[in-house]
């Protein structure tokens, strides 16, 4: 089956296939006549028509590794004989030919019409029978040839373009020039002739330059792209670069061409035994020395180029049409624009204002059309981006900075950037306060009622309020604890509140101490803060001061401060002595009171002093956990009481005796100077001095609180009222 | 009694223990989904806030220390601290966290360089921004009173323990923005009830790891507290009908 | 989970001294009190710690000369003064108790009555931003506190103290006490994420 060759790949592919199977790259151009028709040959001239047969006789033949066949590109070459060796193909050749001269002539050729590049042109009838007969090894070129040489024969051409025909004997061969390379300056007609400023060398628009070959003086020929569907035509053929002669003429050098020739010196040696046409030859006189002088070719010797013999080829009708084609065809498919159906997008103002006014792209010659590449391996295509050349030519768009749209917004926004770049101190931003978090007046009255309620008592030495009468049974289940306590065995106090909270806790730690101290119970004291110590140390002096004997006798004992927390209390509880050791002062160990202590058990109860509920959890679940027989006894604030007061009332509880706040300070104080006979409390407590003005700033607040919620309750019932209203 | 109190404790423990390593590694793929906290969402977007217009946080950790029962709470404000620390490292003024201890305030220096170390701003660390404001509760208070305008904070976070002085804490920052804050002490709870913008009741305070996305053991670890929520409540109510009925 | 020579030390001790609490071993009871006296030990360099962190924070706000640099020159004078002091005469020594009582002590009463005042007007304000039933609420039984545990002039209301101890013992430890379960239950679970290395605060 005819094969068509991939003009990118060279491998073959079916006649009928569009794409190469394996590159995927078209083997017919797009601008090809409608596929399924044959275009008529029809040859102006009988020479014309002569060259349209061989033309396509060669396109249609030659396959790799027929015997016989062309060379073909994909790199399979044949054994290349030796120097004196007669080419297998030459061989056939002239055993057919003296076949052939006893054949009948042919029949008339078929009439001359446009070739086809879709299906090669047939072979006359006459001329395939002639074939028939032992025809089955033979490349379809060949035949055609032998056609072609029978028809030459009958018509006994002159001034045939193409000149005698050789072969190796010199008649069978096909025409040595289309084994020979178009040389430097010949162009193929229809192309592009060298634009001004090109110098010999530099491949011509839309021509493909070969890469260097082996050194030569000479510059590389350029390489005419194979053709799209000239499959049955090599440009790599022997010989490319040397002339083809017949055997014993020795023609004019041609330049060497490398890229498909590489290894084919020997064909070309081969090739150039072949008889070249006179037409040729004298293109080659007239061409070698512009090549080597390297003088671009100017119309003269184009006119020479295009000799007599070139203006036979350059008629009309001589060379197919797509040899010579620059345009597509007239009845060609038109491919259709798609971007008509495209809407264009709309730019948004902002968008538009940005765009510079001036500064279109140049548009390249026939961008707006779509243009058609016409050769090289991407001829046929549309779209294809120019050569270098023309696309250096598209000037740069002008850039036109204050012709930019620019509206007042925008200036704005602009200016005020500027200004905080350039500026430091713009960025700096003034931050007001938040709105209701100023200073409000109302405030300064709520300040000044409370100051006045908590000065007056003082100031006017009023007692207004009532002392508390009844005492909790807390309270005096501590005080009957206390009581019954032995008077050998130390007690350890624990003074666990700050300086802000001695105000509260002082009056009841007082009051305990008071009786402590009035039944001569040792007291060892400790403290988990830091002011601890200095806190202690200050209420026992002051208990001491009602208690000279106390002082002289040495019993208060000092542990000092305690680091840790709950993980110091946890290992004070362990071992009391180590951890406290370190801190309290060498001669509280050393007392005759603590000297039998070793543990906790050695303390005859503990009493805590504290305003911060956490601060008592960790005792008892540090220290009580570990020592439940240990008595545990608390002074603590008003605000820790809801979360004492289940370590008091639980079923086993933790603590055996509270005082709470103010209240259980002063009804203590009261207990112990009471008068047995009478019940009246005897001296006054610290807290007495305080219960006037507490009771005074409470109201105060109590006042001040209902005045809000009342304002408040009064504000949203408005609002709730006004909006009812609006609906 | 105590026998039974500590078996009680320990399986309590495990209990808790394991279902904070099943949510953790069982469901690791699964964020679980909370209720809304309006002072965590505040959080959240006081930390974005911040960092967009260049102004700084506080996050006070309190006065608690690492030894005693509120160090819980102070871990607590570590975890948030991290958070906070990484999203305003990059920012002119990164956030303060301040304490009254110096345990709390070392751990606080380490979050910020390990944050921003994450955020490859090591160049930027500055050690003091993990501070002692004051030494106990008081002392912490006033100095702390004076961080929000001398540092130009827009936002204190109260996120440790801390007694009724937060107070004065709260007041100070709402006169330069929000107030988010949270604590172990029911006092100071019912404190910052009256003074701060969004505060945090109860076991809230334990979710904002969770919420600000840790990582997935904080979130496992409130996922554990709910089941054992529901034990304790079914338990308590079951001891009270036993011990009404007159079977314990 | 990362582990670190750090994590490793940190769940190994916490389990310690947590298994000690339950198994009443000799040997680890032992190992059990040594490491709290280490954790005593690490309490009070931390507080040197973090008085020296104090200063310098003042130091370099002096230095920087940023606003209210002149209180922390008065900070950083009393300061040092008092530590010199402490360190010379002792903690308990009639000059320390005397500065801890006649001017550290003033000056904390007096925050806390600060504090009186900015809760009070705190009170006020959240009726006006959260009038809510919860607020009124609130506002209800601060008042029945406030007049069940203060005196009242010319007269006593036994009912009112009868009902401001009824609601401090039942509905308010009722309610911390719910408190305090869920904050146990969470402080549980952070400590537990400590011991099993989940959480790690000492490294990140």
């Amino acid at each position: 089956m005819p094969e068509l060759r991939c003009p990118m790949c060279g491998k073959p592919n079916a006649e009928t296939d569009e794409v190469c199977a394996f590159c995927q790259a078209r083997l017919r151009p797009l601008t090809a006549a409608p596929s399924g028709s044959e275009p008529p040959i029809s040859p102006s001239s009988p020479a014309e028509e002569e060259a349209s047969d061989w033309l396509v006789r060669l396109r249609a033949q030659g396959t790799a590794g027929e015997p016989g066949g062309t060379r073909d590109l994909s790199g399979e070459a044949e054994p290349l004989p030796g120097p004196d060796e007669v080419p297998n193909w030459l061989a056939r050749i002239r055993a057919r030919g003296g076949e052939e001269g006893e054949a009948t002539p042919p029949a008339a050729p078929p009439p001359s019409s446009e070739i086809s590049q879709a299906s090669p042109p047939e072979i006359p009838s006459e001329a395939r029978a002639e074939q028939q007969p032992g025809e089955t090894a033979e490349p379809e070129w060949l035949k055609r040839l032998r056609v072609r040489r029978t028809y030459e024969q009958e018509q006994e051409p002159e001034g045939s373009p193409f000149g005698t025909p050789t072969s190796a004997r010199g008649e069978e061969l096909p025409p040595d020039w289309l084994h020979v390379p178009r040389e430097e300056g010949w162009r193929a007609p229809g192309l592009a002739t060298p634009s001004e400023g090109q110098t010999a060398g530099q491949p011509a628009p839309g021509e493909a330059e070969a890469p260097s070959g082996p050194t030569d003086e000479t510059p590389p020929a350029r390489v005419q792209g194979p053709f799209p569907g000239g499959d049955s035509f090599s440009p790599s053929a022997p010989a490319m670069g040397e002339s083809a002669q017949a055997a014993g003429q020795a023609g004019p050098k041609l330049p060497r061409l490398s890229p498909f020739t590489q290894g084919s010196e020997e064909l070309a040696a081969e090739a150039a035994e072949a008889e070249i046409p006179e037409w040729l030859a004298r293109v080659r006189e007239v061409t070698e020395p512009a090549a080597q002088g390297g003088q671009p070719q100017g119309g003269q010797e184009e006119e020479g180029l295009a000799g007599p013999g070139l203006d036979e080829l350059l008629a009309p009708g001589v060379l197919p049409e797509w040899l010579t084609a620059t345009q597509p065809p007239a009845n060609a498919p038109q491919i259709e624009s798609e971007t008509e159906e495209i809407e264009h997008a709309v730019l948004p103002p902002w968008l538009q204002a940005l765009r510079p006014i001036e500064g279109r792209a140049v548009k390249s010659e026939g961008s707006e059309e779509e243009r058609v590449e016409t050769a090289g391996p991407l001829s046929g295509l549309k779209g294809v981006l120019p050569p270098i050349s023309v696309l250096e030519k598209v000037p740069h768009p002008p850039v036109q900075r204050e012709q930019l749209e620019v509206n007042p917004a925008h200036a704005a926004q602009a200016e005020l950037l500027q200004r905080v770049v350039i500026n430091p101190e713009s960025r700096e931003v003034k931050r007001t306060e938040r709105a209701g978090r100023r200073f409000h007046s109302w405030t300064l009255g709520v300040w000044a009622l409370l100051l006045v309620a908590i000065l007056a008592p003082g100031i006017t030495q009023t007692h207004v309020f009532a002392r508390p009468t009844t005492v909790s049974v807390e309270t005096l289940k501590l005080r009957t604890a206390i009581n019954a306590l032995p008077v050998d065995r130390p007690i350890l106090m624990a003074f666990e509140f700050d300086p802000a909270d001695a105000a509260e806790l002082e009056a009841g730690a007082l009051a305990v101490v008071d009786q402590l101290m009035g039944r001569g119970i040792p007291i060892a004291s400790l403290s988990t803060r830091p002011t601890g110590p200095a806190m202690a140390a200050d209420v026992i002096a002051r208990g001491e001061a009602a208690h000279p004997d106390y002082a002289s006798a040495g019993k208060y004992l000092p542990l000092g401060y305690l680091p840790g927390d709950a993980v110091g209390l946890r290992a004070f509880a362990s071992d009391p002595r180590q951890a406290s050791g370190a801190t309290s002062s060498s001669s509280a160990w050393d007392s005759p009171f603590l000297k039998p202590v070793t543990s906790l058990e050695g303390f005859s109860s503990i009493i805590i002093v504290v305003a911060q509920p956490q601060l008592f959890q960790a005792w008892i679940e540090q220290v009580h956990t570990l020592h439940p027989g240990v008595p545990v006894f608390a002074v603590i604030s008003a605000a820790a009481e809801p979360l004492v007061r289940p370590y008091y009332e639980s079923d086993t509880p933790s603590v055996e005796g509270l005082v709470v706040g103010l209240a259980g300070a002063e009804t203590y104080a009261c207990m112990n100077s009471a008068n047995s006979a009478t019940g009246q409390c005897g001296s006054i407590s610290p807290a007495d001095s305080w219960w006037d003005a507490f009771g005074a700033s409470a109201l105060t607040a109590v006042l001040v609180l209902g005045v809000g919620a009342l304002g408040s309750a009064g504000i949203a019932l408005v609002k709730h009222l006004g909006e009812k209203k609006r609906d | 009694m105590a026998a039974i109190e500590g078996v009680l404790a320990l399986v309590v423990g495990l209990l808790l223990a394991g279902l904070i390593l099943f949510f953790t590694f069982l469901r690791r793929g699964q964020w679980p989904t909370f209720r809304r906290l309006p002072a965590l969402e505040a959080l959240s977007a006081d930390i974005g806030r911040s960092v967009e217009s260049g102004t700084r946080l506080h996050l006070s950790l309190g006065n608690g220390s690492m030894y005693g029962p509120e160090a819980s709470a102070t871990l607590v404000g570590l975890a948030a601290l991290s958070q906070i620390a990484k999203a305003g490292s990059v920012s002119d003024k990164p956030p303060l966290a301040t304490s009254a201890d110096g345990a709390v305030t070392l751990l606080s220096q380490d979050v910020y360089r390990v944050a921003f170390r994450h955020q490859r701003a090591e160049d930027r660390y500055d050690p003091l921004l993990g501070r002692i404001a004051g030494l106990g509760p008081l002392g912490y208070a006033a100095g702390t009173m004076h961080t929000a305008p001398d540092e130009d904070v827009t936002a204190t976070f109260i996120l440790g323990p801390q007694g009724r002085e937060v107070a004065l804490v709260a007041e100070a920052g709402s006169r330069r923005g929000d107030v988010v804050g949270g604590t172990l002490d029911p006092v100071a709870q019912a404190v910052l009830y009256a003074t701060a913008d969004h505060p945090l009741i109860g076991e809230e305070l334990f979710a904002t790891g969770a919420y600000l996305k840790v990582n997935r053991a904080h979130a496992a670890s409130v996922q554990a507290q709910d089941v054992m929520r529901w034990v304790v409540i079914g338990a308590a109510v079951a001891l009270a009908v036993l011990g009404t009925v007159g079977i314990l | 989970m990362k582990f670190h020579v750090s994590v490793v030390v940190a769940i190994g001790t916490g389990l310690l001294t947590l298994v000690a609490y339950f198994v009443p071993l000799a040997p680890l009871q032992a190992m059990r009190a040594a490491l709290l006296q280490i954790g005593a030990i690490l309490a009070t360099v931390a507080l040197l710690l973090g008085a020296g962190n104090l200063l310098s924070v003042h130091a370099r706000k002096i230095r920087d000369g940023k606003p209210g640099h002149l209180y922390s020159i008065f900070l950083v004078i009393s300061m040092l003064s008092v530590f010199i002091m402490v360190t010379v005469f002792g903690p308990q020594s009639p000059y320390s108790v005397w500065i801890v009582t006649q001017v550290q002590q003033p000056l904390e009463v007096a925050l806390t009555g600060l504090l009186s005042g900015v809760l009070l007007i705190a009170g006020v304000r959240v009726m006006f931003r959260r009038p809510h039933w919860s607020t009124y609420l609130f506002f209800l039984a601060a008042v029945i506190v406030l007049l069940g545990t203060a005196p009242l002039p010319f007269v006593a209301i036994p009912f009112l103290q009868g009902f401001r101890n009824w609601l401090a013992q039942v509905p308010a430890v009722g309610g911390g006490r719910g408190l305090l379960l869920g904050i146990a239950l969470g402080a549980t679970a952070t400590g537990l994420r400590v011991l099993l290395g989940l959480d790690q605060p000492y490294q990140r």
